[in-house]
């Protein structure tokens, strides 16, 4: 079959996959609730140099700046007072966009059996399945990177120059697109070091990335350099250790080890093979960001090193049941998670508990919780909120007042914060604050007054 | 090629078993969400100047509850919606400690005794409102004159629709105090109202500007249309990657149009321009070969 088509059915399908798991889902989720929420004040504002007066009790918003101004004009030119109306249908046209350019950067694998176990290993990943259903801007900038690098190779001026805007683009809206972009050059060059693309990717990496300051240097000049604040808590250290690895990658785990395994014999892939060993350790014990890292390698060296045998069904079958039984195991993260609302869509134990803020509460308020609940208060609750997990450009005073408030359950972290509405709740370890009036309670999350 | 079909069915059997497990950590039913049960106080007092002890909760679901009250425990079964519960402080102390226990839920408060009695009680309120953008900024200025110290809900209603129903402490005696609130309202005309209970306590009316429709969107979107086609046809790029092309030429321009033109104070045709300026050098590429 043409690969064009083949792209075209793979978008279809893993589109179709994440409608589903958003209608049955949906609609907000605790970690888009932050994206969610400032394409909203973009469009209100006009622009995205504002006080963000939600986060952290009110500073300024620092976030990459692209996916803001895109979702605020495409809620323009369609007439929508809100991004609200528009969200779902926008997210899906980007994830269709996304799946195809996903698609077609397998396209110079010969056959059609290697492509297809490729992408399906990077669409399984439930990282990819988590940001793919819930967090357009990840989605729109792995678009703007993936469309970047299937322009990478030719030779035309016009249309490198269109790889380095693209690419300018994909930094813009998230900057781990400088990190994985290498990565991707490698893979896509199936794990060999040709000096001449390598110079030319490091010359398309470094123009697009000065082209991005167009949309960082107000930034950093308001802001000064970027900072994280507890990079190991919430940051681009934190990590999961085994079990986050499980529950991440899922059965790409075994597909890793068995890849591994079969490069290693091979000469020149042992290198490769290596890295990848070493990225899964990275992942698991050092950032858990290098999980994308693991799955682009993998992706690209699985298909490789069983490409003829991948012809035979039989073999074909055999690995599809790991990538069902990661769909299967999907819905786990994704609705398993009963009174915790901290992977991808928040249910009614985490929404209603908010939706009582938003209705019962004066707006002057100023409320401290979980940060990791942060974004998702600010969102539906729409009260100031102590600290979420926006930790770039963040107050660690405030960060780490509102995490140990939560620890210790001890409202004495939040003196000098003029903050009147308390939550906890009880993930992992009861929680209570007895000698406060305790106004809200669903058996999960408790609210007090002070 | 089936040694590699055996090694990865078994290679899956062991990882299944393994995963199942470590997956059994977390408790899920694969696609029960759950339905929170919820239990709130609307409205309570701090300080209780009569010989009765009421306040408002909320339950989500009808339950038999338990009251526990200067040192008994009463069972009190609630309905769903708002409920008023109603105590005699008939030897209670000077200190109270109010708990209200439903199913998994459990709210409380404390409050206090003293001594006050106006023949009469009132709550006036007088709004201001402004608008900036789609915000609305509200100043309500009560004025109270109460015997119980209590928390109290009001109710902003927008065009006859509850947005708001804000609880604030309003202190025993004669006082005045001020309220701030902000709203964030669609662009049009609206009537907003102040109310407690059943009462509107003062109504104004403020008026949201709409955004202008964004022509420069318009014109950047069908030059960037006009430019991937170009780029199909010059560079033999298939449909699809074209397609793609023009699905990030047009959110590229979006992006920018907004940078330059409100980020930075360029002028709005700035992009456009830009564009019609890359059409006319590739023409011109065009040309010389």
């Amino acid at each position: 079959m043409d690969v064009k088509r083949e792209a075209v059915i793979f978008g279809i399908v893993f589109t179709a996959v994440i409608a589903a798991l958003t209608l049955r889902f949906g609609p907000v989720d605790w970690w888009g609730a932050y994206y969610y929420r400032n394409a909203q004040t973009t469009l209100e504002e006009g622009n995205t140099l504002y006080y963000d007066e939600l986060s952290y009790l009110g500073r300024n918003f620092t976030y990459p700046p692209v996916f803001f101004e895109i979702a605020s004009e495409v809620s323009l030119l369609l007439g929508a007072a809100n991004y609200e109306s528009i969200r779902l249908p926008f997210h899906l046209l980007v994830v269709f966009a996304y799946a195809v350019s996903l698609y077609m950067l397998f396209k110079n694998f010969k056959r059609w059996q290697e492509r297809v176990v490729g992408a399906s290993i990077f669409a399984t990943h439930a990282f990819v399945m988590i940001f793919s259903s819930t967090v357009t801007l990840h989605v729109l900038a792995y678009a703007f990177m993936n469309i970047s690098l299937l322009l990478l190779e030719r030779k035309e001026t016009a249309l490198k120059i269109l790889s380095i805007i693209f690419l300018s683009m994909a930094l813009a809206a998230h900057p781990t697109s400088i990190i994985l972009f290498p990565v991707y050059v490698y893979a896509m060059g199936r794990f060999r070091i040709d000096w001449k693309r390598v110079r030319n990717a490091a010359l398309i990496l470094a123009s697009a990335s000065l082209l991005s300051l167009v949309f960082y240097l107000p930034i950093f000049i308001r802001n000064g350099i970027p900072y994280e604040t507890a990079p190991a808590l919430w940051g681009y250290l934190l990590s999961y250790g085994w079990i986050g690895l499980v529950y991440d990658l899922q059965f790409l785990i075994p597909l890793v080890l068995l890849t591994a395994l079969f490069a290693v014999v091979r000469k020149p892939l042992q290198l490769a093979a290596l890295l990848l060993l070493v990225a899964v350790l990275a992942n698991a014990f050092i950032t858990y960001r290098a999980n994308l890292v693991v799955t682009i390698m993998l992706s690209f060296m699985f298909p490789l090193i069983f490409g003829e045998k991948l012809k035979d069904s039989l073999v074909m079958t055999a690995f599809f049941l790991f990538i069902l039984a990661n769909i299967l195991f999907i819905p786990v993260l994704f609705s398993g998670t009963t009174n915790w609302c901290r992977w991808v869509y928040a249910n009614d134990m985490c929404v209603k508990p908010m939706r009582f803020i938003d209705s019962f509460t004066s707006t002057s308020e100023s409320v401290a919780i979980n940060p990791e609940y942060g974004h998702i208060e600010a969102y539906i609750g729409r009260r100031k909120v102590l600290a979420d997990l926006y930790v770039e450009y963040a107050p660690s005073d405030k960060f780490y007042a509102a995490y140990n408030f939560y620890q210790e359950s001890d409202p004495r972290y939040l003196e000098g914060y003029n903050v009147s509405l308390l939550v906890l709740d009880d993930t992992g370890v009861p929680r209570d604050i007895p000698d406060a009036d305790r106004i809200y309670d669903n058996g999960f999350i408790h609210m007090y007054r002070r | 090629m089936k040694r590699i079909a055996i090694i990865l069915v078994l290679v899956f059997i062991l990882a299944w078993i393994n995963h199942t497990e470590k997956m059994a950590w977390v408790p899920f039913n694969w696609f029960s969400i759950p339905n929170a049960e919820e239990l709130y106080l609307v409205e309570y007092p701090k300080k209780i100047s009569g010989d009765m002890l009421q306040f408002g909760a909320y339950s989500s679901k009808s339950l038999p509850c338990s009251v526990y009250f200067c040192n008994k425990t009463l069972q009190k079964p609630l309905d769903v919606g708002q409920n008023i519960i109603e105590l005699s402080m008939e030897g209670c102390g000077q200190e109270m400690l109010t708990i209200l226990s439903c199913g998994e839920s459990e709210v409380r408060f404390s409050s206090v005794r003293i001594n006050r009695s106006f023949a009469e009680e009132h709550i006036k309120a007088k709004l201001d409102a402004s608008s900036s953008k789609r915000t609305v900024e509200l100043n309500i200025t009560l004025n109270s004159q109460l015997n119980d110290e209590a928390y109290r809900n009001f109710e902003v209603v927008v065009d006859g629709a509850t947005l708001l129903r804000p609880t604030y402490l309003l202190q025993s005696g004669s006082y005045e105090s001020h309220r701030n609130e902000e709203l964030h309202l669609e662009p049009g005309t609206h009537k907003i109202e102040f109310r407690y209970g059943n009462e509107t306590l003062d109504a104004k009316s403020v008026s949201i500007a709409g955004q202008p429709f964004p022509f420069p969107d318009v014109a950047d979107i069908l030059l960037s249309l006009a430019l991937a086609f170009a780029i199909h046809k010059m560079y033999s790029l298939d449909w699809l990657t074209s397609s793609l092309v023009f699905f990030g030429l047009s959110l590229s321009a979006l992006a920018l149009q907004l940078q330059l033109q409100k980020n930075l104070g360029l002028n709005e045709w700035s992009v456009p321009v830009l564009l019609i300026v890359a059409l006319v050098l590739l023409w011109m590429s065009k040309e010389k070969q």
